[in-house]
């Protein structure tokens, strides 16, 4: 049945793209439309306490500039995102609590970057000169820059109405973990830095809004993952209940996460417009997207892990302390709840209690980047893997053999509550160490050591929680998608998730075509847009192709029943004896065909006489596909079950390191992905090769540092490296398939597990290059400084060679 | 602010702007001359989405100001295709899979011309030198560099 599903196609979007023809935000032209510019703090944490734009008003070409002040008096605190109201849960954990942030920061600033003023100008270039003019006096207070600092007692609080820095906390526990613990034969006890890096998309963020007044409609076009959650959050926050609100994502040259939020901007915009009756527009730089735009992965944690002889995990402790930044509406504290429950992975734990902090600081607002928590949580669990292989003198293959998950085990409902759906993870640790030759590879290294040489395999298994929701949220978790076949035997599809980068139109029009018996080429896909479809949980957590796929089969299979059935009327036989394929209505057993779809929807729009009895005209259904799998209910353990499907990866590094500089250089970077099926096998592994070359950013590259006065010393490019070609090693992608047993299709979703492995299989390669010297790898990045830093400490004192 | 007049020529046409003296080459392409395919991904020369080939050489429009293209011949993206028929560069991209969103494909496609005119049998190493200076935070390059070589067998 499949014609177009699982083949390489190649994709719709990139026809436009090679030709430069996409409209990205920076594009969209509004006529009469005004440019603004941010005025934005150069402190980490001050009293705002004069703010003058009495300068910046002269300058030739504005028409108007705002303060904080003014923001406040016009608007109410930007509304919480991604939850619908404050009080969100209704167990004692997860706890959160929400600051009040207005479009513009009132009268203290929390973090470098933070918006101050804004000034609207008939030109981009005077708006730009027009905010350097803006005179803002400044009461510098003590910054909050460390994350374990800000817990300590007596600390600076950002917020004076909370009783401390903590945002976010989760507490679980399941089994006498203490005891446990004290029993264990072997207890791995560790402190783990994870660095702060986040996704920075090619293309900035942009935002305008334009205001009809016939229609009361505002419309807004965002560089937004969320157009649907827009409209209710800009309205809360607008205060104007009269107004209607339509938001359009323009193509968007890349999210990864970052553009899941809501931003201040996103209301700074529609303010504006709705005052001056003009459209507004506002394009972000880069050097403005690296302190304005979301961080993330920051977070310090504490582990304990408890073996028995057997190498078997017997109990697990963590603590998680994310740094957070400041408490803008980003969605970050998603960041504490995946790591902290997913740290057991895919590995039998029993035992597990973990405490969970979001902790604010004064720094950018932290939130979802590419593999969100996921990456942080994997990071812990295979560090202590390979701790305890050491400890243990197990191999590093052997000691995750003894822990994995067993395939008839599925689904596996987690310590924590979620439900694996599916896997055979010894099989796919099998085929990774026979396709890397992991022996060869092991001996290989032991023959350079013996030269004097640094070379060490790294070993991972990552597990992918994909497809979550949240209770009273946003993302509650569901996709709605709306198949239409058209007057003329056209499909149409109408999707309200977004196209962030991962090819939607050609995936949604192999699987519509096959679905419908249509050509690939006569469907046409449209998304980005929240007047397409009621609502929509916007593009995240990878869940296109369990929930949005899932969406548009269960409405194609709808219309192909409508137009079998209306074939079969016309045709005087059942439904049962057609089949519907190219657009073509065949016979099962005659030869011939019957009739087109064409044919059928006249039928259905204009000869609606001949419609079997009682039948509606038209050819079109609207399906809500539900994340399959989850729970909002607590169960009686307290437990929800947040994520629909478990992809998973088992990476393999091979790496030298040159000890005089502390430098890496790839030998082998091997994947084996279990991502259910394959919708495009082609697009899968752009998308495995992207992600992956994110986590090499992550591990080697990326950091966003800041100095003890909370000032970002990396805001550019220039010094904020991510990889380009030259950095990136060749790979080797293998695949698995055990399809989602949960979804129509069986596809399970693949944009981030690329992303979760390089800094943990790295990590585990260098520390076992380094093996002779007794360096350990705790922290990120791996860059060579770092690296080098390790090494020396341990001659300095260890190695007495 | 003081004004200036100045000629170019852009994929083949000839244009004649009045402008600032600051304003920079991607600005004059994007917004006088209308083409958008020139994008802006940074404001430090470092990502190279902006690239267009002025006078038979890459440069990154970001960092030029307009007035230095007084009397330039620039292509950019735009002027790839020839009546509706792709460039053998294009249709590698698209072959191999070379691009995503394709917010840095201009960049690339216009760093591809000049690159295999001067270089039209480039090595694996010799294509990763070359492109340091283009950023894509999509593809992780691997197609990026399939999508060369494939270009170089069909022009060459
Ligand atoms: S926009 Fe010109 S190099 Fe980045
Ligand atoms: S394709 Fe998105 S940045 Fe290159």
């Amino acid at each position: 049945m499949a014609t177009y599903v699982g083949k390489s196609i190649k994709r719709k979007e990139s026809f436009d793209s090679i030709q430069g023809k996409n409209t990205y935000i920076g594009d969209v032209e509004v006529p009469g439309m005004l440019h603004a510019a941010i005025h934005r703090s150069p402190h980490a944490h001050a009293r705002v306490t004069r703010v003058d734009l009495s300068e910046a008003l002269a300058q030739p070409g504005v028409v108007a500039a705002m303060s904080g002040q003014d923001v406040r008096r016009l608007s109410r605190p930007l509304a919480p995102f991604p939850f619908t109201r404050t009080k969100p849960y209704t167990s004692d954990y997860p706890r959160v609590r929400f600051a009040d942030h207005y479009g513009l920061a009132v009268d203290r600033v929390r973090h470098v970057g933070e918006a101050v003023a804004v000034v609207v100008s008939e030109d981009r270039y005077a708006a730009a000169d027009a905010a350097e003019a803006v005179r803002v006096e400044y009461e510098p207070l003590p910054p909050v820059v460390d994350v374990e600092a800000a817990l300590e007692r007596g600390t600076v609080r950002l917020y004076e109405e909370w009783p401390d820095n903590i945002q976010y906390e989760f507490r679980f526990s399941e089994g006498p973990v203490e005891e446990l613990l004290e029993e264990a034969p072997v207890v791995i006890r560790e402190r783990i830095v994870q660095h702060r890096y986040t996704g920075t998309p090619m293309e900035p963020r942009g935002v305008i809004a334009s205001v009809d007044q016939r229609d009361n409609l505002l419309t807004l076009w965002s560089s937004t993952q969320v157009p649907h959650a827009l409209p209710n959050l800009v309205l809360e926050t607008l205060g104007r209940a009269d107004l209607k609100i339509r938001v359009i994502s323009p193509t968007m040259g890349g999210g990864f996460g970052i553009k899941w939020a809501f931003y201040p901007e996103e209301v700074l915009m529609p303010l504006l417009s709705l005052q001056l009756n003009r459209p507004v527009g506002w394009r972000e730089s880069r050097s403005e997207h690296m302190v304005a735009s979301h961080h993330s992965r920051a977070q310090v944690d504490h582990v304990e892990a408890g073996f028995d002889r057997a190498g078997r995990i017997t109990a697990l402790k963590t603590h998680v302390i994310v740094d957070l930044g400041a408490a803008y509406p980003s969605g970050g504290t998603s960041l504490a709840f995946v790591t902290a429950n997913f740290i057991p992975g895919p590995y039998r734990v029993d035992n597990y209690a973990t405490t969970s902090f979001g902790v604010v600081t004064n720094k950018t607002a932290a939130g979802p980047h590419r593999a969100n928590g996921k990456a942080e949580s994997n990071f812990i669990m295979e560090r202590v893997m390979d701790r305890a292989a050491l400890e243990l003198g197990l191999g590093k293959d052997e000691i995750r053999r003894r822990n994995l998950i067993q395939p008839h085990e599925f689904p596996y409902t987690c310590v924590t509550g979620s439900t694996y759906d599916s896997g055979d993870y010894p099989a796919c640790l099998r085929k990774a160490l026979a396709e890397a030759d992991y022996a060869g590879l092991l001996a290989d290294r032991d023959r350079c050591r013996l030269e004097g040489r640094y070379r060490g395999v790294g070993l991972a298994f990552l597990l992918e929680p994909l497809s979550s929701l949240r209770p009273n949220a946003y993302n509650a978790g569901y996709e709605t998608v709306t198949v239409r076949v058209d007057p003329v035997g056209k499909a149409w599809v109408f999707s309200g998730d977004v196209n962030m980068s991962m090819s939607h139109m050609t995936t949604l029009s192999q699987v519509v075509a096959d679905e419908l018996g249509v050509r690939f080429e006569d469907v046409q896909v449209f998304e980005g847009d929240s007047a397409l479809v009621s609502a929509s949980s916007g593009s995240y957590a990878s869940r296109f192709s369990t929930v949005t796929i899932s969406a548009a089969i269960k409405a194609s299979r709808a219309v192909r029943t409508k137009i079998l059935a209306i074939a079969a009327h016309s045709l005087r036989t059942h439904p049962e004896a057609l089949e519907c394929t190219g657009g073509m209505i065949l016979g099962r057993d005659k030869p011939g065909v019957a009739l087109t779809v064409k044919e059928v929807a006249n039928i259905a729009y204009y000869s609606i006489n001949q419609l079997p009895g009682n039948m509606d005209p038209g050819l079109h259904d609207t399906h809500y596909f539900i994340n399959p799998n989850t729970s909002f209910e607590p169960d009686a353990k307290g437990r929800t079950s947040n994520f629909s499907t478990f992809p998973y990866a088992v990476n393999l590094a091979y790496v030298e390191v040159d000890v005089a500089t502390g430098d890496t250089q790839i030998l082998k970077y091997l994947t084996v992905d279990d991502s259910g099926n394959l919708l495009n096998p082609m697009i899968v592994d752009t998308q495995i090769t992207g992600a992956i070359s994110h986590g090499i950013g992550g591990a080697f590259l990326e950091e966003l540092v800041y100095d003890e006065q909370g000032q970002l010393l990396s805001g550019t490019f220039a010094d904020y490296l991510i990889p380009s070609m030259a950095e990136m090693p060749d790979l080797e992608i293998h695949h698995m398939v055990t399809p989602m047993p949960f979804t129509p299709g069986g596809f399970k979703g693949v944009g981030e597990i690329g992303a979760i492995g390089p800094p943990v299989v790295l990590a585990s390669a260098i520390e076992d290059a380094l093996a002779p010297l007794g360096v350990k790898i705790m922290s990120l990045p791996l860059k060579p400084e770092n690296i080098w830093r390790a090494i020396h400490e341990k001659r300095g004192t260890g190695d007495k060679r | 602010m003081q004004r200036i007049t100045l000629h170019t020529t852009i994929n083949g046409k000839e244009f004649s702007f009045e402008v600032e003296p600051r304003l920079l080459l991607v600005d004059l392409i994007r917004d006088k001359a209308g083409l958008k395919g020139t994008h802006v991904g940074c404001d430090t020369g470092n990502c190279g989405a902006c690239t267009v080939v002025m006078n038979g050489v890459t440069v990154k429009s970001c960092q030029v100001l307009a007035p230095r293209a007084g009397g330039a011949d620039i292509r950019t993206v735009e002027g790839l295709a020839r009546d509706g028929t792709l460039h053998p560069i294009q249709e590698a991209f698209w072959e191999c899979d070379g691009l995503e969103c394709g917010f840095c494909t201009p960049g690339m496609l216009m760093t591809t011309a000049a690159f295999l005119e001067e270089n039209p049998h480039p090595s694996d190493q010799e294509i990763r030198r070359a492109y340091s200076g283009n950023l894509c935070r999509c593809t992780g390059y691997l197609n990026i560099i399939k999508a060369v070589k494939r270009a170089a067998e069909t022009t060459g």
